[in-house]
């Protein structure tokens, strides 16, 4: 397994890991993987959102920690995972995706900060050094920039030059520099710049893990590729072995059976959910209907659009463009008059966009609805008690402690929650964005059997999943985003985890009846 | 990610932690909850022991529960807004607006009763006004929006007063709403009761209650759960005013004579008064643990005084009060952060 394209000295490898596992209770995230990197080699990761290679990179960054029984080296010298620390002095270096500049710092700030600065007597911060020493780093990367301006006005790409050379800069020599997504916030026209400046790194002997879905530039710039699926390595090949097609295959592996939801039947009455030239953060006008009782997925890669669609269409979002419900309108950043109107919302982001903390589970799940448990003008506990002891058991929530607390419960009864609010709202459309995220194993199933139930009774359903395998179980029909576009549409037959995926990747879905060989 | 066809068991949930659940509860209802009971009657035992002969007379009971009066109403003022997330600090100053106003109107313009009070009181709703467009339409935080708002009303109030001592000469009756008494309890701290049920009421069974909460726990879900979270917090912000403007009112048929620093003194025991609270009772401020609060406080500043103490160990006391609660219990005032 040698490097084709830059040939590094036949030295041992800037990073070398065997047998890593990481265990989140029953579940195993990553699964005794073994994975090298050569100095100046570019070496990708890819797979699907759970294959583990979040969980790799955050086992070496520090952020986890391993399962015992692991070996690690970083040129040549063992080291212990778990310590961002240590990872740091090591030379093990990080760019995320969001890159966590200060924007109201200026550049050489930004550089600087998280390692020492450079000072004189008594403390003091050496300005001047300081700045020599953000532009020398920038220069290396070949960006002359001026040290003093704000990040805050800075191009993209600057703005990632501006990262690495952050992520460069300390103490100890850095060996091995992961970039996670790094392309997932540049524009086009930014991405040769961002190859660039990897390919100054890898000249300067740098090894690089580089990060990305999308598979064009994993073919421009990698060495070798990395698969990982569902916590196992899958393949590391040279990426002169390897075409599109086979690599997707690899990502892509073997479906799982989760079930189906029913086929629907009359789909082809008026829509209850009319979405028209939805433009929003990610979003470049996306057009669709949802009709009655009909389970509506969104697939897409990171940066597809994919994570806004949901909060748009319900209004947690800005947006422009017309959503109707039954034919009437709704305004745009209005929650409470889309809720009116039939609308309901799970975000990702269970803590932050849907439960309310400190309350209980009683407290959340009657949130939108309250006039149902009225008694005169009072709340009337012993209906709601009656209520919410009715909706625990019909999604299955554990112990059915109705004055828990909600932000005490494990992800999956969150969810349930969640579930139970806002199908209790009566509403005809509910958007759900991940909806087993975060859950755990067991309750994703009793997940996929309510939202199943309720879509019998008509409600309807708009899901956006990463996870192709939860779309094909829940959905009637799949549409894929690429580049906030709608890009395809996979329904029946049609509709596979493997034709998902493939759609996702390639970005554009030709010929659907191709994803039927 | 692995899915799996499993047994439709949560296994998250059947984690063992269950089984003393209950007896830690109780132990948690005596040790943090209730505490401040015992504080209290520790408090009554220890004073009635040192200084029985005053302290335990009807007169130190009349007296302690309408200095606490004051306090009380102010605490209400403030723990109704941050129940939605909202911390209200101009509510001393504006109750020190509304007790000049109400005197100067007396004494320069001779009003009756009813005049003085509709009058001050929609006055001192235009403070709440002001600190609910800023903290809404401008989004200012809350904190530095009615910091703002509080030295303005101290300002207004400056120049009404001019730096004179007013003393009006108040009709009985309306004399009699601050002094008055039933038994030995006085008048004001029986608004203090009837406030802190009325909210109780209205926090733990309207609608509005339980959205004003949901507010103040996480405002994003709350819009998103389809709660006008703008609204209600124009609302408290203007309910915490007149509030303050009432107490201001019971503060200066109470003293009798208003200057511009009189009600100032109130805000951080009212405030440390409301914290203690919310850590008794429930988690969270809740105006039963208020009124706790305030009582203990009162009781406390009362016996210290009795025992010949300086005065000065008033503010020292309150201080040391609040600094107690927050550092004992950091779980009832997380809601606060």
């Amino acid at each position: 397994m040698t490097s084709t394209r830059t040939s590094p000295s036949p030295t041992q490898p800037v990073l070398a890991v065997a047998g890593v596992s990481k265990c989140f209770g029953a579940h195993r995230a990553l699964d005794s993987l073994t994975f090298d990197v050569k100095p100046g080699e570019v070496h990708a990761l890819v797979g699907h959102n759970g294959s583990g290679k979040s969980t790799f990179v955050k086992v070496l960054s520090g952020f986890h920690t391993p399962e015992p029984g692991y070996r690690a080296a970083v040129a040549g010298v063992p080291m212990t995972l778990g310590s961002a620390r240590a990872a740091h002095d090591t030379g093990l270096r990080f760019v995320h995706q969001e890159l966590g500049l200060v924007d109201n710092l200026s550049v050489a700030d930004n550089v600087l900060l998280g390692s020492a600065f450079p000072t004189r007597r008594l403390g003091r911060i050496d300005w001047t050094r300081a700045r020599r020493q953000a532009a020398d780093l920038l220069d290396r990367l070949g960006y002359s920039l001026d040290v003093c301006q704000p990040v805050a006005g800075l191009s993209p790409i600057h703005r990632t030059a501006v990262g690495i050379a952050r992520a460069m800069h300390g103490d100890t020599p850095p060996h091995v520099l992961v970039l996670d997504e790094p392309t997932a916030a540049l524009p086009t026209s930014g991405v040769a710049g961002l190859f660039d400046v990897v390919r100054r790194l890898q000249a300067d002997g740098i090894g690089v893990i580089y990060i990305s879905h999308h598979l064009d530039e994993v073919f421009e710039i990698a060495d070798r590729v990395t698969v990982l699926r569902d916590g196992q390595h899958v393949a590391t090949v040279p990426i002169d072995e390897l075409d599109t097609d086979r690599l997707i295959e690899l990502i892509v592996g073997k479906t799982v059976d989760l079930g189906r939801t029913a086929a629907k039947v009359g789909v082809d009455q008026a829509p209850v959910l009319e979405v028209r030239d939805l433009y929003a953060a990610g979003l470049a006008g996306v057009d669709f209907g949802v009709s009655a009782g009909e389970v509506v997925g969104i697939a897409g890669i990171a940066g597809s659009g994919r994570e806004t669609v949901a909060g748009a269409v319900f209004g947690s979002l800005p947006r422009t463009g017309t959503v109707s419900v039954d034919g009437a309108e709704i305004r745009p950043e209005r929650p409470e008059r889309a809720i009116e109107a039939g609308l309901g919302y799970i975000g990702a982001d269970r803590a932050v966009t849907g439960l309310i903390p400190f309350l209980s589970i009683r407290e959340n799940l009657t949130l939108p609805r309250l006039d149902a448990v009225l008694r005169g003008f009072f709340l009337s506990p012993q209906r709601e008690a009656r209520d919410v002891r009715q909706w625990l058991q019909r999604v299955d929530i554990r112990p059915a402690d109705p004055e828990k607390r909600a932000d005490q419960l494990s992800g999956g009864n969150q969810q349930k929650v969640l579930l139970a609010r806002w199908l209790r709202s009566l509403p005809r459309v509910l958007l759900i964005d991940e909806p087993t995220q975060g859950v755990d194993v067991g309750a994703v199933e009793r997940i996929y059997q309510v939202i199943r139930q309720a879509a019998a009774r008509e409600v309807s359903f708009v899901v956006s999943s990463s996870n192709s395998d939860e779309l094909v179980a829940l959905c009637n029909r799949v549409l894929v985003l690429s580049r906030g576009c709608v890009v395809g549409e996979l329904s029946g037959t049609a509709l596979t985890r493997e034709a998902i995926d493939r759609a996702c990747l390639t970005g554009a879905l030709t010929d659907p009846m191709e994803n039927l060989r | 990610m692995t899915i799996s066809r499993i047994s439709p068991t949560d296994l998250a949930d059947a984690r063992p932690p269950e089984p003393d659940a209950r007896s830690r509860n109780w132990r948690q209802l005596f040790a943090r909850r209730f505490g401040g009971f015992w504080v209290l009657a520790a408090m009554v035992v220890v004073f009635s022991i040192v200084i029985p002969d005053i302290f335990l007379t009807p007169l130190t009971l009349q007296t302690t529960l309408g200095d606490s009066a004051i306090t009380g109403l102010l605490a209400l003022g403030v723990m109704l807004p941050l129940v939605a997330g909202i911390f209200d600090l101009s509510i001393a100053q504006v109750a020190g607006f509304a007790m000049v106003f109400a005197s100067w109107l007396q004494e320069r313009h001779a009003m009756g009763t009813v005049e003085i009070f509709v009058i001050t009181l929609s006055a001192s709703a235009l403070f709440g006004v002001v600190s609910a467009l800023l903290v809404t339409k401008l989004s200012v935080n809350s904190l530095v929006a009615t910091l703002g708002v509080s030295t303005v009303a101290l300002g207004v109030t400056e120049i009404i007063a001019n730096g004179n001592a007013i003393q009006p000469d108040f009709d009985p009756s309306f004399v009699e709403f601050g002094r008055g008494v039933i038994g030995n309890i006085p008048l004001p701290f029986i608004y203090v009761l009837l406030i802190a049920s009325v909210t109780y009421y209205v926090l733990e069974y309207t609608t509005l209650g339980r959205r004003l909460q949901a507010t103040g726990c996480n405002p994003v879900a709350a819009r998103l759960a389809g709660i006008n979270t703008q609204r209600l917090q124009v609302l408290v912000l203007l309910i915490s005013s007149i509030m303050a403007a009432f107490a201001g009112l019971v503060l200066a048929t109470k003293v009798g004579v208003a200057t511009d620093s009189t009600a100032g003194a109130f805000l951080f025991p009212a405030v440390a008064a409301l914290f203690l609270g919310a850590t008794q009772i429930k988690d969270g401020p809740n105006p039963w643990g208020t009124v706790l609060g305030v009582i203990i406080l009162a009781v406390g500043m009362k016996g210290l005084q009795l025992m010949g103490v300086s005065p000065g160990v008033g503010n020292f006391f309150s201080g040391a009060v609040l600094l107690i609660a927050v550092a004992i219990s950091g779980r009832g005032l997380e809601r606060l952060h």
